[in-house]
């Protein structure tokens, strides 16, 4: 399962970029910062090693650019094969407090998003319990989910 | 049986992987083989001389040579044999090229093979039957479909040469879309001073037959001998006696309200018109769609456009004709229609006025056009200005993955136009890759560049409207930085596709047509006017996006071509055809069915089939399918076939 870099543009359809930048024109990312679509295209296609760019993860995934490639070029699709590709190679964003935090409540209470004190006020006014059923209630099941997730690579981008 | 097997090197292009001695002392051996030989290069004179010596000295039968494809010399050979005294079917050619030293590196099992296939070219040579060809009158005079500049240039030509022309026009006038144009790139030469002229040329030939506002209906026959129907649609107006005076027109009660499809929809006309005013003939048209009279029986009190003909041309009894001809060759010239922008909504042509294609913006150019030749877009003059370059073309979501050719420079030629016009005016390119590659086409562009046109590397992504200005976005990817720019008018680059009379025309001539939808060539380097029909010539934007020096060339190749084929009399048609025994078919046309050309009829009153020899190409299809096998392929019998297969298992 493990794509190349030649898989992945040659599987995206690559070699059939020419250039337009109708990509980068309309990405709505892209307005707002440094991420530019056919750049990273093009990086890709001549070898450059692209996953380690930080503009890769600034794509919001809208697809509005593989709409409208003239070439069928899978731009997503590639961006998304190269984060991958990135996580393997152990080249995280930076700037990623965002999915630090995100891996630090998994680990802590098992969900990414864990359980509000507002959305437990809720649930209390609708007569549900404060805490659902999941895993975080059960102590002796996130000691083993935990265990599972000691030793990930992932887990020494979140700090732990 | 007296074979004579000649095994040709080819420099070395079949000596270095065959071994040639081998080869010919297997063949040698072979009882019905006479002489075996090899040479250098069999396709030179020496060599063919040494063939022709043989069958001279020796009194040879057949003649078989191991070289290259047949594709590439059967017709050399079949020539030599033939001055030698040979009938030219008594030939065989076995490729041990292509089919062998090209493709192997082991030398032994290459010469193996090598020999292998000459052998099996002997065993079908002693089988083979002398054929000849059969000679078919030509019938002097030429079909043009399509009034364009194409279609002018290749009458104007045959007829010329003294051959009679039919061309057939769907519109109410020749001229097609140069007729539209106001400018031409990279002169700048207007195109109807340079295009009128030749349409008059057409109408005053004595050579031609100007069939406007008609249509081809069937065509029967092959080469040398097209039989052609054409309808010729009702223009409720009587041409002999219409003088072209226009009074009709001004009176017309629609006069006005109609979108005219010359001016894109941009200009209106009445009911009764005439596309434009240099139109040839000049001769005006009622359009039975929109006209009262024709589409509810009353116009007032009584049609205007009566009473205000002096020459009572006015005839709304009129009804279509159908017109019987008969010609030796055929030009297909159906051209281009624009591409229809709609489904590239990011664009939001349709949604906007002031977001338009090139050919509309041709008609705001045009003197004669919706505006004058003022430009002025929705009444006002534009003041920034976007050009779109590839809308509709290397764009394979769409289906067109080509690129239309002539894009690049009627942009640059309208960037040139409007600034001229409004020298205050900021006008932007947005360009996927600049393909000036014409003559005179680069120093034309960095003469616009030099007026101030500015050219930013990165097409459109989307334009959009915020408080009633269109703004289009874009990467300007030379610095790798999207931006946007406000616009008051938008042009639209739009390729081109073949003209919807393709599909009609293209089924009739039974016509192939590349993945790009245009008519294909019979080849595309060395026979680019040529379709694989025989007598069946392309010209123009049918065959593939032209600009206007390549259309008129390839027209005036067309005619040579028609021109070479009605100079003679008789032609020779191929005996390599499939011919019905009519003791064994059963008549269950299968084969009338599989036949891509139409070469088979069904004999009624026999019960069988008959095979056209002058249509039929030799394809084998029927052949192979005939349940009772009462089809034999001439030359490629199964006797023949099963001789040369057994050689090689």
């Amino acid at each position: 399962m493990d794509k190349t870099m030649d898989d992945i543009i040659r599987e995206g359809n690559a070699y059939a970029c020419i250039q337009c930048g109708r990509c980068t024109g309309s990405c709505p990312s892209g307005r707002e910062c440094g991420l530019r679509t056919r750049k990273i295209i093009h990086m890709a296609r001549v070898g450059i090693d692209v996953f380690k760019t930080e503009e890769l993860w600034d794509c919001t995934t809208c697809f509005t650019c593989q709409e409208r490639c003239p070439k069928e070029v899978k731009i997503t699709d590639i961006i998304i094969e190269l984060r991958n590709l990135a996580v393997k190679n152990s080249y995280y964003p930076s700037m990623a407090d965002v999915p630090k935090i995100i891996i630090q409540n998994l680990y802590r209470t098992g969900n990414g998003q864990p359980l509000s004190p507002e959305v437990s006020k809720l649930r209390s006014i609708i007569g549900l319990d404060k805490e659902p059923n999941d895993i975080a209630k059960d102590k002796e099941a996130l000691a083993d989910f935990q265990k599972l997730l000691d030793g990930l690579p992932l887990m020494r981008w979140g700090g732990i | 049986m007296k074979i004579g097997v000649y095994v040709c090197h080819c420099g070395v292009n079949i000596s270095n992987t065959v071994d040639v001695q081998k080869v010919i002392s297997e063949v040698s051996a072979l009882p019905t083989v006479a002489v075996c030989r090899d040479y250098q290069y069999m396709c030179s004179d020496p060599g063919q001389e040494m063939i022709a010596k043989d069958i001279r000295e020796l009194g040879l039968d057949r003649v078989v040579v191991a070289a290259c494809s047949p594709r590439m010399h059967e017709p050399t050979f079949r020539g030599a044999v033939e001055a030698a005294g040979m009938n030219p079917y008594c030939f065989e050619m076995a490729n041990i090229r292509e089919q062998c030293s090209w493709v192997h590196e082991d030398k032994e099992q290459a010469t193996r093979k090598a020999a292998d296939l000459v052998k099996s070219s002997v065993a079908r040579a002693a089988l083979l039957e002398p054929l000849n060809s059969t000679e078919v009158p030509v019938t002097h005079a030429a079909l043009v479909i399509g009034g364009g500049i194409a279609g002018i240039q290749t009458a104007l030509d045959i007829a010329n040469s003294g051959y009679p022309v039919y061309l057939v026009e769907k519109d109410p006038s020749i001229g097609g879309h140069m007729a539209q144009f106001d400018k031409t790139f990279p002169t700048l030469d207007c195109a109807a001073c340079i295009l009128t002229p030749k349409m008059v040329d057409v109408a005053r030939h004595p050579n031609i037959e100007l069939l406007t506002y008609s249509e081809v209906e069937s065509i029967e026959g092959s080469v040398g001998n097209f039989h052609v129907r054409i309808r010729k649609k009702p223009r409720y107006v009587n041409v002999s006696l219409c003088t072209g005076c226009g009074s009709c027109a001004t009176a017309c009660r629609l006069v006005g309200r109609i979108p005219s499809e010359f001016d894109m929809g941009l200009g209106k006309r009445g009911a009764i018109y005439v596309p434009f005013p240099q139109a040839v003939p000049l001769r005006y048209t009622i359009d039975p769609e929109k006209c009262l009279m024709l589409k509810h029986g009353k116009c007032g009190t009584s049609p205007k456009c009566v009473d205000a003909c002096d020459r009572d041309a006015i005839d709304f009894s009129m009804t279509e004709e159908i017109l019987e001809v008969d010609v030796g060759a055929i030009v297909v010239a159906t051209g281009y229609k624009e591409f229809d922008p709609t489904i590239k909504r990011e664009y939001k042509y349709g949604t906007f006025k002031n977001v338009m294609t090139g050919l509309e913006l041709e008609r705001i150019f045009a003197p004669s056009g919706p505006t004058g030749g003022k430009a002025l877009i929705n009444g006002k003059v534009p003041k920034k200005i976007v050009f779109v370059s590839c809308v509709g073309s290397r764009d394979k979501r769409i289906g067109n993955p080509y690129c239309s050719r002539v894009c690049c420079m009627y942009i640059a030629k309208q960037a040139h136009l409007l600034k001229e016009k409004i020298p205050d005016a900021d006008i932007t390119v947005m360009y996927t890759d600049m393909r000036a590659f014409g003559k005179g086409y680069e120093e034309f562009y960095e003469r616009v560049q030099k007026e101030g046109i500015k050219y930013r590397r990165g097409n459109a992504a989307e334009v959009y409207e915020e408080d009633g200005v269109l703004h289009v976005r874009a990467e300007d990817t030379l610095m790798g930085e999207p931006y946007e720019l406000e616009a008051d008018l938008v042009v639209l680059g739009t390729g081109l596709e073949p003209s919807d009379a393709a599909d009609a025309i293209g089924h009739m001539l039974h016509l192939s047509r590349s993945a790009d939808k245009f008519f294909l060539e019979a080849h595309p380097k060395l026979r680019p006017v040529d379709t694989v029909i025989d007598g069946v010539f392309l010209a123009g934007a049918a065959q593939g996006p032209k600009d206007i020096p390549d259309t008129v060339a390839q027209a005036s190749g067309a005619a040579s071509h028609v021109v070479n084929l009605l100079s003679k009399d008789v032609i020779l048609a191929e005996p390599i055809v499939a011919e019905v025994n009519t003791d064994v078919c059963a008549g269950c046309r299968i084969c009338e069915i599989l036949c891509p050309y139409d070469a088979h009829a069904f004999d009624e009153e026999r019960n069988v089939m008959t095979i056209n020899k002058a249509i039929c190409k030799g394809c084998g299809s029927c052949a192979a399918a005939c349940p009772s096998g009462a089809i034999a392929m001439n030359h490629f019998r199964d006797s023949q076939i099963v001789a040369q297969i057994l050689e090689v298992i």
